[in-house]
Parts: structure tokens; sequence; C-alpha cells
């Protein structure tokens, strides 16, 4: 992701500094008035399991829309046309998706107290090998997470002040304010500040979507060019388009909605009926966010036509400098479209460094290392273990290794090998704690061997082979041989329910 | 033993879904159909925001008829101070 707004160097230091002032203001604001939370992992890494409807779902919200939303959308809509609407209905199917597995989880959630993702798995197999091959992998999916979150907050941050501030001295800036605010208030201001962060962005985007269609005119005009230069994107997708569009479909849809970070929001809400709630706005959203971005790019043919694949990365950097030329409303819409952008950014990195140190709080150390240990020390271990992991992150950022790059792209396929573990388990008794290491494993180690040798057979993602996998596994393992009576008694008093 | 109402065992939860999925996925349209434009927008991309916008009104009524449980209830949730945490 890269964008050049050379128009934007004081104004934009100057935008980011009043992010960062107020990042760090909800910090304190959350720090004050939960005296108490530093005490108790409930209170440090779920708010006290008490967020209402509002954060809940900006806290989703961030989750699922980074900054990449905003700038790697547009392009790919100038490029392929009508074919990426695709990014409409993606987003709704993580809602689906998680209709299949939420309801039964929050309320494990409540019943159990859960914490972490990684606690529902232990607590359904009572098993020290899955629970760590899960912690593991969730571990690692969600440091590679991190770290690209972290080169776009330094692409970007130089990008928007022209350069002004190094891309070196933006990813620090952000970063120590980013553990400033998570430290001092947890999952409170990382929710809180989420909320701002999602209404900065969707202020950005809509003010875009206006001043482009004012200034360059509407989709008819983009339709007009498209038939002249590239009909095909305006027809429905056919043969490898339309497959591409399925396999998205299916992928985002499973992919974010397993993402560990995203389920343990579920176990965040304060009732039922807040998190039924953030899930229907969650539902509309992609119209409101996908939908205007995509039009931003449909609208971009129109306007500057005949981009090459590289110059239309810089899409979104081109359409804001012209909008920003046009009036001082939009100059300053732009300054705060892009500092939204940031913010997006970081809301998605702070996220997912909190879910980091909650597995290893209260998965690794509190369940293996120290059980003994008090709720104080178990947070303070886990954010002493973030803090460690994001100063490797950044270093890796800084001098990335010359080999073996692919070992850092690996996030989602490993992630979502958590999934049979995590959703069968919620249905299943007969599954055996034994078919879902080894599926668990395999699916893990395939997804690895095929990205490493770059191998895609029939065009497939790699990371779902390995599922394939390993849901093969799953369920094959488990109905040659099925979990003992006496796991299959505990599975039944766990995952039990009227109906 | 708690009590559950939930999507995933409901048939009309599934028929609903497998329907708006295939609806979703643009494979129905005749091949070499003359793209009709309605205000510079292709005809069969709004007919796909239709059935998109039909999938969030199902999710909302699925979330708000089909899922159910007696877990708030049963399991008190802590008592917080909710003036702080961003209720409206």
């Amino acid at each position: 992701m890269e964008m050049e707004l050379a128009f934007s160097g004081w104004s934009g230091i100057f935008v980011l500094g009043l992010y960062g002032a107020l990042m760090l203001g909800v910090g304190f604001y959350a720090f004050l008035r939960n005296r108490g939370m530093r005490e108790s992992l409930d209170e440090y890494y779920l708010g006290g399991r008490g967020l209402g409807v509002m954060v809940l779902f900006f806290t989703f919200f961030a989750t699922q829309y980074s900054g990449n939303t905003v700038i790697g959308y547009p392009p790919a809509a100038y490029r392929m046309g009508y074919h990426y609407l695709v990014s409409v209905p993606f987003f709704i199917m993580i809602i689906m998706v998680y209709l299949f597995f939420a309801p039964r989880l929050y309320a494990l959630g409540r019943r159990f107290r859960l914490l972490t993702p990684v606690d529902w798995i232990d607590l359904r197999f009572r098993s020290k090998r899955v629970t760590v091959l899960a912690a593991i992998l969730m571990l690692y999916g969600l440091a590679n997470y991190l770290l690209e979150q972290f080169v776009a907050i330094g692409q970007g941050v130089s990008g928007l002040t022209g350069g002004t501030i190094p891309y070196q001295v933006g990813v620090i800036f952000f970063i120590v304010i980013m553990v400033a605010y998570s430290w001092l208030g947890g999952m409170r201001s990382v929710a809180w500040t989420d909320t701002i962060q999602g209404l900065a962005l969707l202020f950005g985007v809509f003010t875009l979507l206006l001043g482009s269609l004012y200034y360059f005119g509407g989709p008819a005009g983009a339709a007009e060019q498209m038939q002249a230069s590239a009909p095909e994107k305006l027809s429905p997708p056919e043969g490898p388009a339309l497959m591409r569009w399925f396999s998205l479909l299916v992928l985002v849809g499973i992919g974010a909605a397993i993402y560990p970070h995203a389920v343990q929001r579920i176990f965040a809400a304060r009732s039922e009926a807040t998190l039924k709630r953030s899930f229907i706005r969650m539902a509309w959203m992609p119209f409101l966010t996908a939908g205007v971005v995509f039009m931003v790019g449909i609208i971009g043919i129109a306007a500057f036509p005949g981009l090459s694949t590289a110059e239309s990365e810089q899409l979104v950097g081109i359409m804001a400098n012209a909008l920003a030329n046009q009036h001082p409303f939009f100059y300053w819409a732009m300054v705060l479209l892009f500092g939204g952008v940031i913010a997006a950014i970081v809301s998605t990195a702070d996220s997912v460094l909190l879910t980091f140190s909650s597995i290893i709080s209260n998965d690794l150390y509190g369940r293996y290392i120290r059980p003994d240990a008090s709720e104080y020390r178990k947070v303070l271990t886990g954010k002493l273990a973030g803090l460690v992991a994001v100063v490797i992150l950044v270093l890796i950022a800084w001098y990335p290794p010359a080999t073996l790059y692919q070992i850092f792209v690996l996030k989602f396929e490993l992630l979502i090998q958590t999934a049979p573990a995590l959703v069968l388990g919620l249905y299943w008794t007969r599954l055996s704690e034994r078919a879902v290491f080894t599926g668990m494993l395999a699916g893990a180690l395939l997804a690895c061997l095929f990205t490493f040798l770059g191998y895609r057979p029939l065009g497939i993602y790699s990371g779902l082979w390995g599922l394939v996998l390993n849901l093969a596994i799953c369920v094959g393992g488990t109905l040659l041989s099925g979990a003992t009576e006496e796991r299959r008694r505990h599975a039944s008093e766990v995952i039990g329910f009227r109906y | 033993m708690p009590r559950l109402s939930e999507p995933v065992r409901k048939r009309r939860v599934w028929f609903g879904f497998i329907v708006l999925f295939a609806l979703i996925n643009p494979w129905y349209f005749p091949d070499g159909v003359s793209t009709t434009l309605i205000l510079g927008v292709p005809l069969w991309a709004l007919i796909v925001l239709a059935a998109s916008l039909a999938l969030s009104l199902f999710i909302t009524w699925t979330v708000t008829t089909q899922w159910r449980t007696d877990s708030d209830e049963r399991f008190a949730a802590p008592v917080h101070d909710r003036q702080h945490d961003g209720e409206r």
C-alpha cells in the first residue's frame, strides 16, 4: 500500500498529532474510570464483558475494515470494473458465517467465562497438545497480521505527510501510542478508540464519494469509458472470473469470521441483545463502506482513464489530491480521510495485539507455566510478551530478511486451521481429540508447504487446501474411531443444550 | 441444562442462506446478454446488489427471531457502570 499526498505535509502532521493525542486521552480516561482493571483478565482483555452496542459494533467494524479497504479496494474496482462488486456481498458473508457458531459460542462464553478462542478449545477437548498447537497457530498468524499493519502504518504516514515524516518515525510514533493506550485501558480503550477511528474513516470515505460524484461525474461516464475501452468490465463475470467471485465469497466469509480477535469479541458483549444488535448493524455496513469505496474506484475509471496497474494503486491518492485542489473544505476532508486511514490501520493492529497478549496471558502462561500466578501477574506477562513481540516485529519490518520471506506472509493460512476445532467442536460430541490434533497439524503443514512452493492446484488458495485436508482428517478420523466414552460425556456436559 | 434456539438448527435459515448465496453469485445471467445500463450501472450489478440487500435483511430477521438463549438470565452478567462504556 503506497500513497503520495505531497499537498498535505504539515497539515498531515497536525492531523496525525491530533489523532495521537486523542487516542492517548481515551487511554487515560479508560484508566481513570476503571482503576481495578489491571487486576483482572476479564477486565483487561474483555472490558469486563460489558461492551455496549455502539462500542461493540465499532470494535467488530475495526476487525473487518482496515485502511486497506479504503486504499486498496478502489484500485481493484478500477482494474476489474463491476467484477469487483463482489466486495459488497463478501463482507455480508462474514456475518452470515458468524451466525453458524456465534450464538452457541456466546452462550458457552457466558456460562464458562471464556476469555479467548483457545480457552474454548481447551474446555472442549481438555488436551494439552490441541490447546498448545491452536495457541501457537493463532499467535503466529496474529503476529504476521500485526507485522503487515506496522508496514502499512509506516507507508501511510510517510505518504500522507509527503515524506515529511519518515517511515520509521511514523511507525514508532503510532506504535508507542497504541501500546500506551492499550496498557492503560485494555479492551475498553481499544474498543473506544476503534469507535473514534471508525467514525473518522466513515466520514472520510463519504466525503471522498460525494466530492468525486460532484467533480468527476457519476457512474454513467465510467460506463461509457468502459464500453469504449474494456466492455467486459461491464458484463457479468464468466468462467474464471465467476470462479474467483465464488471463491472470494467463501474464503473471506469463513476466514474473517474465525479471526481470533473477531471471535474474542463475542465474549466481550455485555448481553446477548447487544451482540445481536451489533451483528445486525454489521450486516448492513458493507453498503456504506465497501459499496462506497467500490463506487469511488468506478468513478476513477472515467476521471483518470488509462492508468497502468502500478499507477492505479495510487488511485485514492490521485483522486484525493485532485479534490483537495478544488476547495478548502475538501482539502481538510482529505487530510482527515488519510488520518482516518491510518487510524483504521492502528485500530486493526491494537485489536490484534490485545488478542495476542491475551492468548499468552491466559492460555500459555496462565494455564501451563504459572497456573497459580495472580491475575495481575498474568495480565502483566501478557502485556510484556506483547511488547517483546512488537519490538521484534518492528525490527523485521525495518530489516526484512532476504530469504524465507514466506514465513512472514503466513497468516490466514494458519489461522483457518483452527476452524474445525472451534466450530465442529461446538456441535459434535463424538469429535475425537486425536483427529482434531492430527488434522490441525497436517492442515497447517500442507498450507505452509504449498505456500513455500508457490503451489496452487486448481487455482485454489493454499490455506484452503490445508483446511480441506484438516477437515477430512477430523471427520474421517472421528468416524473411524470416535472420542472415548468419558470424553464424550464431558463434551455432552459442555455443549448440551435444551432446544 | 441451558436453553438454546439457534439459526444453525433451523431448516428455514439454511434454505434462506442457500438461496440467497446462489443469488449473490452472478452465474444466472444469460450468456452474451447485452448489458442494459440503468443510470450508468449494469442491470446485473443492480440485481446482485438487490440480492445482497435481501441477504442483509434475511440476516436481520434471523438474528432477531431465530436466535434466543437463556444464558444472560442463567449466568448473570457482571453489573456494570452503564454510563461509561458507550451504551446509547
